[in-house]
C-alpha cells in the first residue's frame, strides 16, 4: 500500500514537472493567444505572425511531397505544409482557421485527394493520434534547449514536412490511364465521390480565400495509390465550378516521378528524393505566378534563415 | 515520438511488468515464453522454425546424453578396472557423436545465415582470378535475429551437459525459455544455464525493491544511450562515410567517437537487458567490468563483452589448449624454453583459434577478420614481451602499481583498442588502411574540421559532460561502491530529484528527433 | 598444500598464496600461468584435470586447487 502510494506520488510530481518544463521549452510566439494545448496541436503556431505567404492544406501526400525549406533555400519564398494523416475536411477547415488567423498568407494551395475522405472514416483514430502525439510537446519541442538557453526560437526546422529516405518501390502502371485494368492498388469499380458533408467545408475555405484575395491552387500531389483518372474528373469539374487553378501532377508532364525509386511505401507517397522534384516543381510555380515574393536574408526572417543551416545538415 | 516507446521490445517489457503478477506463478514461464516467441516471430517471422530447432536439437541431445551417462553408470556397477575403461570409452565416444552431430546442425544455421554470402562472393572472386568462367549466385538471406547470440548460449548449455558440469533438464520449458528469453536474444548477454534458467522459470513476483533498483539501471542506460551513443552517431557516420576528406587527427576522433558510442550503446542495452532481469527477479550476468581501466588488451577482454569472451575461453580456449597434444607440447616445451614460454606455444596456438573465430562471429567480413587477427597479435605481443618489462620494472626498482603507470597502460590499452574499432567499423579493409596511414603519418588538425562534423558546441559540451559523469560512476564501481544502494541510503528528497533530473535530462538532452537517428541494435542484424 | 605453493612460486613469484582468496578474479594468476599449472599438477599429482574443472571457482586459493586435486585423486 505504502509502495502504490510511492509510485503514484511518483509519476504526479513526475506530470507536474514535465508540463511545466513543456511550458518551457513550446514556441511561444503565438501561446498567449491560441493557448499551450493548440500551440502544440498545430504545428504552425510555432511561426512567428504574418510571415508566412503560402499554406498547404492537405493529407499525408501534402506532408511526404513538398518540402518548404527546398523552396526556400532556392526561391526564398515561404511556404507551410498544414497536414496531417488521414485529414477530413472538418479538421483541415479548423487548420485553415487557425491558419489565417495567425498568418497572411497570398496563396493557399489545397491537395483534394483529402475531399474524397469519408469524414466519418475513423475518426476515433485520428483523434487518438493526434492527442498522442500532442499530449508530448517536450519530447516533441526537446531540441529547443539549444535555442531556449543560448539564443532564440527559430521554429520549425521542417516547416511541416516531413523527411522520409527510404525507398520501396511502386508498380510500373499507368495508374491515370482513363480506362483501368488490373490495377494493382484497387480492385473493382473507383469511387470518386465528394461526400456531401465535405463539400460544405470545400466551399468554406474557398469563399473565404477568395473574400480575403487569396489566390486558391488546387494541386494534386502524385500517388500511385491515392489518385486515378476518375477523381481527376471530379476535381476538374469542381475546379470549374470555384473557378480557381487545378494542376494535377500525377498527369503532368513537367514533373515525372520515378516510382521505382522516389516512393517510400509502393507508390503511396513519395519519399525524399520525389519530394525534391515536386517542391522544385512548386518553387517555379509560385515563382511564375509573382504573387509572393523572396524573404531571404531580409529583416524578420532570420528564423528561416538560422533553420535552412540545420535542414541543409540533415 | 519516444523511440523507446515505438520498438517492440520495450511494448512487451511494460505489457510483462504491468500484468505479470496477476498471473498465477505457474504460468508466468509460460507466459515469458510466449512473449518471447512472439517478439522473435514479430522481428523475423518464419525464421522462427531456425529459433524452433535450436532449442529442440539441444533439448534432445542433452537429453540423449544424460540417457547414455545413466546407462554407462548402470554398466559400471560392479565391474573390473579393465572393463570399466571400456565401457567408458565406448559411451563417452557416443556422447561424442550426439555433441558433434548438434554442433554441426546448429552451425550449419549459423553458416547458412549469415556467412554464405561471404564465401559466395570470395569464392566468385577466387574463380574470377583463376580465370574459371563460373560464378556461384548470391543468395540474399535475412538472418533469424539474435541468431549469433542465441547458439552460442543454447551451445554453452550442451557443452555443459557434455562436460558433466550440469546434468540435462527434462524441462522443455525451461529449455526454451532460457535460450529465447527475449531481452537477451538481440544482443546478449550470452548467459549459462546455471545463471538463469532456474530464475526465469520460477516466476518469482515483481516486488517493490526489485522494480524501482530494475528501472534505475535502465534509466542509466537509456542515459548513456541517448545522451552520448545516439548523439556521436552524427559524428561517426560522417567520419567514416567521408574519410577521403578528413585529416588524420579527425580519422581518429571518428574512431574514438565510434568506440565510445559502441560502449555506451552496447553496454546500455546490456543496462536495460540486466534491468529487466531485476525487475523479474532474474540475475543476468554482468556483460561490462570498466573496460576502459584496463592495463592490456588480453585484460580489456575480460572486461568487455564479458560473455563472449568467457565462451571463448571455456569452450574453446581451455579446450584446445589443454588437450592431450598441447598438454605434451607444454611439458616438453618448458623443459627448452622455461616456466613462461613453455606455455605460450599451446597458449598462442589456442589464442590463434579463438581470434580467428571471434572475428568471423562479429561478422561475416575482411575486417572483422582483420579486427580479430589485430587483436591477436596486441594479445600475443603482450605475452611475449611481459616478461622483458617485467624484468626491467624489477631491475630499476620501480613500481608497477603505480598509479601514474597504471593510468598510462589504460591509455595505451584503450587507444590500440580504438584503433581495433577503426578497423572493425571501416567499410573494407581498403578504407580502414586508409583511414589508418592517415592516423599515422597526417598530424594536420584543422580546427575548423571539427565543427563540421555535424554536432555544434553545445552537443560537445553535452557530450563531455555525460561522459565525465560516466567516468565518475566508472571509478565508483571500480571501487566497489554500489551506487544505487548508496542512492538509495539518501533521503527521499534528494533521491526523487535525482530521479527526476535523470529523467528530465534525458528527455530534454537526449539526441532523438528531427535531426537525429538513433543507433540501431550493435549485432542484431548479424 | 605445500607442494602446491612451491609450484606456483615457481610459475609466478611474488604473491602471497597462502593468503590469497582471488587468485583468478584478482588476476593473479592469467590464463598462461592457469596453462603451466594444469600441466604440473597432473604432473606431480599424476591426476588428470578435465577442461571443465578449469573455472575460477576451483583455483581461487590454494585450499581449493588442493580440494580439487583431493577430489580428482578419488575418482
Amino acid at each position: 500500500m505504502k509502495n502504490t502510494i510511492k509510485i503514484i506520488m511518483f509519476i504526479t510530481i513526475a506530470a507536474i514537472i514535465y508540463m511545466s518544463l513543456s511550458y518551457l521549452f513550446i514556441p511561444k510566439l503565438n501561446i498567449k493567444k491560441y493557448g499551450m494545448y493548440n500551440t502544440s496541436m498545430y504545428e504552425l503556431l510555432a511561426e512567428k505572425q504574418n510571415t508566412i505567404d503560402t499554406i498547404v492544406l492537405g493529407d499525408s501526400l501534402v506532408y511526404s511531397a513538398i518540402s518548404p525549406m527546398e523552396i526556400y533555400s532556392k526561391h526564398g519564398y515561404t511556404v507551410f505544409d498544414c497536414a496531417e494523416p488521414a485529414q477530413i475536411m472538418s479538421d483541415a477547415y479548423e487548420y485553415y482557421k487557425i491558419a489565417i488567423d495567425s498568418q497572411n498568407p497570398k496563396i493557399v494551395i489545397i491537395e483534394p485527394n483529402m475531399f474524397f475522405r469519408d469524414p466519418k472514416e475513423k475518426p476515433w483514430f485520428n483523434k487518438t493520434l493526434k492527442i498522442l502525439k500532442n499530449v508530448f510537446p517536450l519530447v516533441k519541442y526537446h531540441n529547443n534547449w539549444k535555442n531556449l538557453f543560448f539564443g532564440k526560437n527559430w521554429g520549425h526546422i521542417n516547416k511541416g514536412y516531413i523527411k522520409i529516405l527510404h525507398t520501396k518501390s511502386g508498380f510500373e502502371y499507368d495508374y491515370m490511364a482513363e480506362e483501368l485494368n488490373d490495377n494493382p492498388y484497387v480492385k473493382g469499380k473507383y469511387k470518386a465521390i465528394i461526400p456531401s458533408k465535405n463539400n460544405i467545408y470545400i466551399k468554406k475555405i474557398i469563399e473565404d480565400c477568395k473574400k480575403r484575395n487569396i489566390k486558391v491552387l488546387l494541386l494534386g500531389v502524385p500517388s500511385q495509390r491515392c489518385w486515378n483518372y476518375e477523381k481527376h474528373k471530379v476535381i476538374m469539374k469542381l475546379s470549374k465550378q470555384y473557378g480557381v487553378e487545378y494542376i494535377n501532377l500525377n498527369l503532368d508532364d513537367r514533373i515525372d516521378i520515378d516510382w521505382k525509386k522516389e516512393t517510400k511505401d509502393r507508390g503511396n507517397h513519395l519519399n525524399y528524393l520525389g519530394a525534391k522534384k515536386v517542391s522544385e516543381f512548386l518553387g517555379n510555380y509560385l515563382n511564375s505566378t509573382n504573387i509572393v515574393e523572396s524573404h531571404k536574408h531580409k529583416k524578420g526572417y532570420e528564423g528561416w534563415d538560422q533553420v535552412l543551416k540545420t535542414y541543409m545538415k540533415s | 515520438m519516444l523511440i523507446f516507446f515505438t520498438k517492440f521490445y520495450n511494448f512487451f517489457f511494460l505489457i510483462i511488468t504491468f500484468f505479470y503478477n496477476l498471473f498465477p506463478k505457474k504460468a508466468r514461464p509460460i507466459l515469458l515464453l510466449l512473449v518471447s516467441l512472439v517478439f522473435f516471430y514479430l522481428m523475423s517471422s518464419k525464421l522462427i522454425i531456425c529459433l524452433f530447432s535450436t532449442i529442440t536439437s539441444i533439448y534432445l541431445s542433452t537429453i540423449l546424453m544424460g540417457k547414455l551417462d545413466e546407462k554407462k553408470n548402470e554398466l559400471l556397477d560392479g565391474k573390473s578396472s579393465e572393463e570399466k575403461k571400456q565401457i567408458k570409452k565406448i559411451y563417452n565416444r557416443k556422447k561424442k557423436i550426439v555433441l558433434i552431430a548438434c554442433i554441426l546442425l546448429n552451425f550449419s544455421f549459423l553458416f547458412l545465415f549469415k556467412y554464405l554470402k561471404f564465401f559466395t562472393i570470395n569464392s566468385n572472386h577466387l574463380l574470377n582470378l583463376l580465370n574459371i568462367n563460373y560464378q556461384f549466385s548470391v543468395l540474399k538471406i535475412i538472418a533469424p535475429i539474435g541468431i549469433s547470440f542465441y547458439t552460442l548460449q543454447a551451445l554453452s548449455y550442451l557443452f555443459d551437459v557434455y562436460y558433466g558440469k550440469i546434468s540435462a533438464d527434462k524441462n522443455y520449458l525451461r529449455v526454451a525459455l532460457f535460450i529465447s528469453f527475449f531481452p537477451q536474444i538481440v544482443e546478449g548477454p550470452m548467459a549459462r544455464y546455471s545463471d538463469t534458467a532456474e530464475d526465469l522459470y520460477k516466476g518469482n513476483d515483481i516486488t517493490y525493491a526489485n522494480f524501482t533498483s530494475g528501472m534505475q539501471r535502465i534509466l542509466w542506460g537509456l542515459f548513456k544511450k541517448m545522451i552520448i551513443a545516439d548523439r556521436l552517431n552524427i559524428l561517426v557516420k560522417m567520419v567514416f562515410s567521408g574519410y577521403a576528406v578528413y585529416s588524420g587527427p579527425i580519422c581518429f576522433i571518428g574512431a574514438l567517437g565510434y568506440t565510445i558510442m559502441l560502449y555506451m550503446n552496447f553496454s546500455s542495452t546490456m543496462d536495460i537487458v540486466i534491468g529487466i532481469g531485476e525487475i523479474l527477479g532474474v540475475k543476468i550476468p554482468e556483460n561490462f567490468r570498466q573496460p576502459f581501466f584496463s592495463k592490456s588488451i588480453s585484460e580489456f577482454w575480460t572486461r568487455w563483452h564479458i560473455s563472449l569472451g568467457l565462451w571463448f575461453r571455456d569452450y574453446i580456449y581451455y579446450p584446445i589448449s589443454l588437450s592431450k597434444t598441447m598438454k605434451k607440447l607444454t611439458i616438453n616445451s618448458r623443459k627448452i624454453v622455461g616456466n613462461y614460454f613453455g606455455p605460450l606455444i599451446s597458449g598462442t596456438i589456442a589464442l590463434f583459434a579463438v581470434w580467428s573465430l571471434n572475428g568471423l562471429w562479429h561478422g561475416a567480413g575482411w575486417t572483422f577478420i582483420m579486427f580479430g587477427m589485430y587483436h591477436f597479435v596486441m594479445i600475443f605481443t603482450g605475452n611475449l614481451f611481459e616478461p622483458l618489462i617485467r624484468k626491467t620494472f624489477v631491475k630499476f626498482n620501480l613500481d608497477r602499481e603505480n598509479i601514474y603507470y597504471r593510468i598510462f597502460r589504460s591509455i595505451k590499452t584503450s587507444f590500440l583498442v580504438i584503433i581495433g574499432e577503426l578497423i572493425f567499423r571501416a567499410p573494407s579493409v581498403k578504407v580502414a588502411l586508409v583511414m589508418l596511414k592517415k592516423v599515422f603519418t597526417d598530424f594536420n588538425i584543422k580546427i575548423s574540421e571539427m565543427s563540421s562534423l555535424g554536432l555544434d558546441i553545445l552537443d560537445y559540451i553535452i557530450l563531455f559532460v555525460a561522459l565525465v559523469l560516466v567516468l565518475i560512476v566508472g571509478i565508483l564501481r571500480e571501487k566497489n561502491i554500489s551506487i544505487r544502494q548508496e542512492i538509495g541510503k539518501m533521503n527521499i528528497i534528494v533521491r526523487w530529484a535525482i530521479f527526476y533530473i535523470m529523467i528530465f535530462v534525458i528527455l530534454i538532452f537526449g539526441a532523438y528527433g528531427i535531426g537525429y537517428q538513433p543507433v540501431g541494435p550493435m549485432y542484431a542484424d548479424f | 598444500m605445500n607442494k602446491i605453493i612451491e609450484i606456483l612460486e615457481e610459475l609466478k613469484p611474488g604473491v602471497d598464496y597462502k593468503n590469497t582468496e582471488n587468485l583468478i578474479d584478482g588476476r593473479y594468476l592469467d590464463s598462461l600461468t592457469i596453462l603451466s599449472l594444469v600441466s604440473e599438477l597432473e604432473e606431480e599429482f599424476d591426476i588428470e584435470i578435465p577442461t571443465v574443472e578449469i573455472i575460477p571457482d576451483n583455483f581461487n586459493s590454494v585450499e581449493k586447487i588442493n580440494s580439487l586435486i583431493e577430489k580428482l585423486k578419488e575418482d
